[in-house]
């Protein structure tokens, strides 16, 4: 193995493990946010990537509808469980976030298809119809189940996964996609030839890893989010709702989610199903990192990145194995490290 | 007297079967301290936390006149109730100053958070000294004032404080208590739950006696201070007596 | 009508592949159910009883299946031989994994599940003595008598049998001595090992007994499909099974059987319905699934199983029967020995000191109360001796041997039992069942007496020591009472009933008495004199004055950590020190 191998496995590891580390931080995001083991990620990886290369294709994306459908759905839910939701004032905004922002969307996209108007105007369209959906989400499943427990959570995640593979097929067919790089240009440093859509993974990445920082640091909302995860009795006593919150964090999530999808859409071919392991690769990072560390989580998603791009070269069948195989002594090791007594108040 | 801000009627808390507060009543009215004391396990925190709407509650609780209903946590505070908690449930891992700041989340958003904030900084000058630090790192004292600052942020019309004195040091303790005593001067109306019968009784103007989730005694705190039954009920004289 | 319903339900089971106006499709798919079954009976031990939530059940059939598939093709072995080959290579690999993984806490075991079932997913994908994506054809039928069961009907007797099998066996499993110490595991580690489970060991047990029950599925479905691959073994099969567990109802051992049922008619049909609704094929139930488990989340979280136990007979409670002989007891220090001694114990949290050089001892027939105001260290303290905590300094002495730092089951074993300050019973459990958990160091029996029902002798001693016990505390006619539907006040003597089951030296009480109304604080008084004149040695942490004063011997007194007074009721009462801290300071 020479030199200009490792260099291309290192940019390989690097640029996916960029992507395992945007997903790293969504998921810790929602997690210690709303504590759901947000195991959907993935599907919004391959949501992002699809409906973009329909938008390519021409296609209309039925992304629109789903979100249309599900906006009114969690319409219906709030209006029917929270007497609250049925003020004039809450109703007016309610129907113009659930039911009048989806239907912009619809028809924004109804009209912009048949125009290819080309990445500028798809990808935050895009982007746009897959954060609402995250919301959406959570006040459909997981708001009615705020007291429950992790694991109870963790189960309801695992069937909006299992429903949302199963649209995905519905909706995008078990055919693979890959959409049109960004840019094709390479460039060379030193031995090693960079790709253009590597650097834009990379600058995407860390323009949003800095962008949420400073929303995390300097925004009251950005704060409130943080107040809620660090203590989310101490954050309602202050008059943060820990449903709003978490709202944003799954709106963030899906939005991140879609996005890691618009970028690996040109360097993989995604199928409806492909997001899931992508998802998993993220978990393996945000648990070495915790589930509750960022710059942890981000590092180890580098690192999952280049045990990946290695493995595959050295034992491409093993590759998948090695992955998740590493998982176990870090869950070992962390799960020794945290003993702790049981809560007697 | 005025109309009390705020109004306690016949409020009971059940965890499952177990009556923890049984039909208490109690009022408060703007400027005033009244406390609720009584020994360990007497229901005191638990009747907070149903006023507060952390747990449901059968009775009815006033707020201006308002009856709470099931109203939130969220718009109890924005109505202008806050509680300083018994564990004082700060943001450990945030400054100083992002604890407090956060302490205005209900305020408009045009206020001008800066002079509220200074308010506080001029009432718990230490809390300035430290405001870039984390208030995971603050001690029991510091901490205590940093939670009674993030809740005078809202500007409530009526302030809850759960065991003020709890795990702190006599001379912290004084401190603190004068600090509450201070507090009255804003018009801000007080509800102080107090295990330290004698300090807390001494700052309040009117005092209710909790013992197993009944109010059983009440009246003027200068009265109560000197009323024997008020020890009786921590330390079980009665049986002994006989 | 409810007694007919479980006979009419195996008559038609029994009958069913008999009437050649069956159709076939109908035995196929009951084949299906039973092997289902058999993998979710397995996760209602390992998570609706144990509460461990894996994602790994498919690896395990996977493993049973490969192995039988490997030896029946390979090496020509007959699958009745394979069968115990199957079983051990699988209780070996889940030994393994469940080593690693019940060690994990919270949200991280079931993640880690899910990790090492997709590993295991691509291994058996990836192996080229397992055919890689392929799999393993050609596997033969099973055969009884020299008759080859090629048909469905045939192997459904073999796949039903193995399932009524496994479901007395799991029956029998729970209700035993192992049983009581799985299920005192979703009550929480500290009460388990309180008692003297080893809980690690009872994590265990339930993994491997859950693992093996899939591995039998895998192994009969080798042999029914007579082809391998590992599409059935990955994470989304072990997904299906856990929704099949939460729609039968995950604490349920028919729930298993009810679940696998629905689940599999319900896939069966949607699989006919929605591709002619949307076109094409696809995995469109995955879509009703997934929403279906949110749905039932939400709405019924403990499954359909509770339904259908409204129509059926119910149990009558074993009685205990007097004729049991008793349980050897241990020999207790004779009045007045020093029985615990505390010495220059401390304990730091990080920074803070909780418990600073407290010491005192407690002599063997008196009962002696630890007070002081909140947060004063008396829990700490409390967990110091019971083994919860470790000491950072100083030592805890139980008849001169050192008992600081021992774990909680083995101060248990020397004869220390507790109560907890927050009730710890399992709420769904008998009261009698819970206060044998108490007796569980004085039994021996383990899975396979258990499994067999070698163990009917010794379980007949510990019911009626515990039946004893809840008599002794006034609590004879609530033996089978659900735990749950009791007042605090009774729970918190079903806790001292539990303890004694232990048979201890030493009665440890994290306040008994709160929460007590009147007249039940009187009879709790009366049982602790009772106690104590009986022999047993009691420390109990009280906050209730009326109750302590009138109760203990001698009274400790600490605050903020350290001890402050010490002595008779009477000399506490009057010291001024002990006044400061209730009242706080005088100036």
């Amino acid at each position: 193995m020479d030199s200009t191998i490792v260099l291309f496995l290192a940019q390989d590891g690097v640029t996916n493990g960029a992507i395992y580390a945007l997903l790293a931080l969504s998921l810790v995001l929602v997690f210690t946010i709303t504590r759901v083991i947000f195991i959907p990620q993935g599907e919004f990886v391959a949501y992002g990537a699809l409906t973009l290369a329909a938008f390519e294709r021409g296609v209309f994306p039925m992304t629109a509808w789903f979100t249309v459908a599900l906006g009114l759905a969690a319409f219906a839910a709030d209006v029917i469980r929270d007497p609250a939701a049925r003020r004039p004032r809450r109703l007016a905004k309610a129907l113009a976030g659930d039911i009048g922002a989806p239907a912009a969307l619809l028809l924004a996209t109804w009209v912009a298809v048949p125009l290819k108007l080309g990445p500028l105007a798809e990808v935050p369209l895009t982007l746009a119809m897959l954060a609402l959906l995250g919301p959406f989400l959570y006040r459909l499943v997981f708001q009615p189940l705020a007291e429950a427990s992790v694991l109870v959570l963790l189960i309801a995640a695992v069937g909006v996964h299992l429903a949302m593979v199963g649209l995905g097929l519905l909706v995008f067919g078990a055919e693979g996609f890959r959409t049109a790089p960004l840019t094709a240009a390479m460039f060379e440093v030193g031995p090693a030839l960079v790709s253009g859509q590597s650097l834009w993974v990379l600058g995407v990445t860390g323009g949003l890893i800095a962008a949420l920082w400073a929303f995390f640091e300097h925004t009251l909302t950005g704060k409130a989010l943080r107040a809620t995860a660090v203590n989310r009795l101490g954050a309602r006593l202050v008059g943060i709702p820990t449903t709003a919150a978490g709202r944003i964090a799954f709106a963030l999530a899906a939005l991140i989610g879609a996005l890691s999808g618009v970028l690996i859409a040109p360097v993989t071919t995604v199928f409806y199903d492909t997001g899931f392991l992508t998802g998993l690769k993220g978990f393996v990072a945000a648990i070495i990192g915790g589930l509750v560390s960022y710059p942890l989580g981000a590092a180890a998603a580098i690192l999952v990145g280049l045990v990946e791009a290695f493995a595959s070269f050295w034992a491409s069948t093993f590759k998948e194995v090695i992955v998740f195989t590493i998982i176990i002594p870090v869950l070992l090791w962390r799960s020794l490290r945290s003993t702790h007594v049981e809560d007697e108040e | 007297m005025s109309a009390p801000v705020f109004e306690l009627r016949d409020v009971s808390v059940a965890y499952g079967k177990i009556e923890a507060v049984r039909r208490v009543s109690l009022e408060l009215g703007a400027g005033r301290i009244v406390t609720v004391i009584g020994a360990n396990g007497a229901g005191k925190t638990t009747l907070l936390n149903a006023a507060m709407g952390i747990l449901p509650a059968g009775g009815e609780i006033r707020f201006e006149g308002r009856a709470l209903g099931h109203d939130s946590i969220e718009a109890r505070v924005a109505a202008g109730i806050s509680l300083v908690a018994e564990k004082r449930e700060l943001f450990a891992t945030m400054s100083v100053e992002d604890n407090l700041r956060l302490g205005a989340y209900t305020r408009p958003r045009g206020e001008r958070v800066a002079a509220a904030l200074e308010e506080v900084y001029t009432l718990f000058p230490r809390l300035k000294e430290r405001r870039k630090q984390a208030s995971g790192t603050l001690s029991g004292g510091e901490r205590q004032m940093l939670a009674m600052g993030r809740a005078l942020m809202a500007r409530p019309k009526v302030l809850m404080l759960d065991e003020p004195s709890l795990g702190l040091a006599p001379r912290i303790v004084k401190e603190i208590l004068h600090l509450v005593a201070d507090l009255r001067r804003t018009g801000v109306a007080i509800l102080l739950v107090e295990q330290n019968a004698r300090a807390a009784l001494r700052i309040a103007d009117y005092g209710y006696v909790m013992e197993t989730g009944s109010v059983t005694l009440h009246g003027p705190a200068d009265t109560l201070a000197n009323d024997p039954r008020v020890i009786e009920s921590y330390l079980g004289f009665a049986e002994c007596a006989a | 009508m409810r007694r007919v319903l479980p006979v009419a339900a195996l008559a038609v089971g029994v009958l069913l592949p008999l009437v050649p106006a069956t159709p076939e499709f109908w035995i196929t798919l009951l084949n299906y159910i039973g092997l289902s079954s058999l993998v979710v009976m397995g996760l209602v031990v390992v998570t609706g009883v144990g509460g461990m939530t894996s994602f790994g059940q498919a690896a395990f059939c996977g493993f049973g299946a490969y192995t039988t598939a490997v030896l029946t093709t390979t090496y020509g072995l007959s699958p009745w031989l394979s069968l115990p080959a199957a079983l051990a290579l699988t209780g070996v690999a889940a030994w393994g994994l469940g080593l690693l993984t019940v060690r994990l806490s919270g949200h991280y075991l079931p993640l880690g599940t899910m990790a090492w079932a997709i590993s295991l997913f691509y291994l058996f994908g990836n192996l080229d003595e397992l055919g890689r994506h392929d799999g393993i054809s050609g596997i033969p039928p099973l055969s009884v008598a020299g008759i080859a069961l090629y048909e469905g009907r045939a192997v459904y007797y073999v796949i039903w049998t193995v399932v009524l099998l496994a479901a007395v066996a799991t029956f029998h499993l729970l209700d035993s001595r192992v049983g009581r110490a799985i299920r005192a595991l979703r009550g929480g580690v500290t009460a388990a090992e309180a008692f003297g489970v080893d809980t690690g060991r009872a994590k265990l047990i339930a993994f491997v007994y859950a693992a093996l029950l899939a591995a039998v599925s895998g192994w009969l479905f080798a042999h029914v499909q007579r082809a391998v691959n590992p599409t059935p073994f990955g994470l989304n099969a072990s997904i299906e099974y856990l929704f099949m567990a939460v729609v039968g109802g995950a604490g349920h051992v028919w729930g298993a059987v009810l679940g696998a049922g629905l689940v599999t008619v319900l896939k069966d049909q949607l699989q006919a319905v929605l591709p002619r609704l949307f076109g094409g094929s696809g995995n469109y139930e995955a879509i009703v699934f997934g929403a279906l488990l949110v749905v039932l989340l939400q709405y019924a979280r403990d499954g359909l199983w509770p339904l259908v136990t409204r129509f059926l007979p119910e149990r009558a409670p074993e009685p205990a029967k007097p004729g049991a002989e008793d349980l050897p007891r241990r020999a207790f220090p004779v009045p007045g020995k020093t029985l615990l001694d505390i010495d220059a114990l401390q304990k730091n949290f990080g920074g803070l000191v909780a418990v600073r050089d407290v010491g005192f001892s407690v002599r063997a027939g008196e009962i002696i109360g630890l007070i002081g105001p909140n947060g004063a260290g008396k829990s700490t303290t409390f967990n110091l001796v019971t083994g919860v905590l470790r000491p950072s300094a100083g030592e805890v002495r139980l008849l001169g041997e050192r008992i600081g730092g021992l774990p909680s089951r083995a101060i248990a074993r020397r004869g220390v039992a507790r109560t907890f300050q927050h009730v710890k019973l399992l709420p769904t459990m008998s009261v009698l069942d819970n206060v044998m958990l108490g007796a569980h160091l004085r039994g021996r029996a383990g899975v396979a007496q258990a499994v067999l029902r070698l163990d009917r002798v010794e379980e007949e001693r510990l019911r009626w020591e515990a039946t004893r016990q809840l008599e002794r505390c006034g609590l004879g006619d609530s033996l089978h009472r659900p735990a749950g539907t009791l007042a605090l006040g009774q729970s918190r003597i079903v806790e001292i009933a539990r303890a004694l089951c232990l048979d201890p030296m030493l009665l440890l009480l994290d306040e008994p008495a709160a929460g007590l109304r009147h007249a039940e604080k009187r009879a709790l008084g009366d049982l602790l004199r009772r106690l104590r004149d009986e022999g047993t040695t009691i420390l109990l942490v009280e906050h209730d004055m009326d109750f302590v004063m009138g109760l203990v011997d001698r009274l400790v007194v600490m605050e903020f950590g350290v001890k402050i007074a010490e002595g008779l009721p009477a000399e506490i009462r009057g010291n001024p020190a002990v006044l400061e801290a209730y009242l706080g300071g005088i100036e």
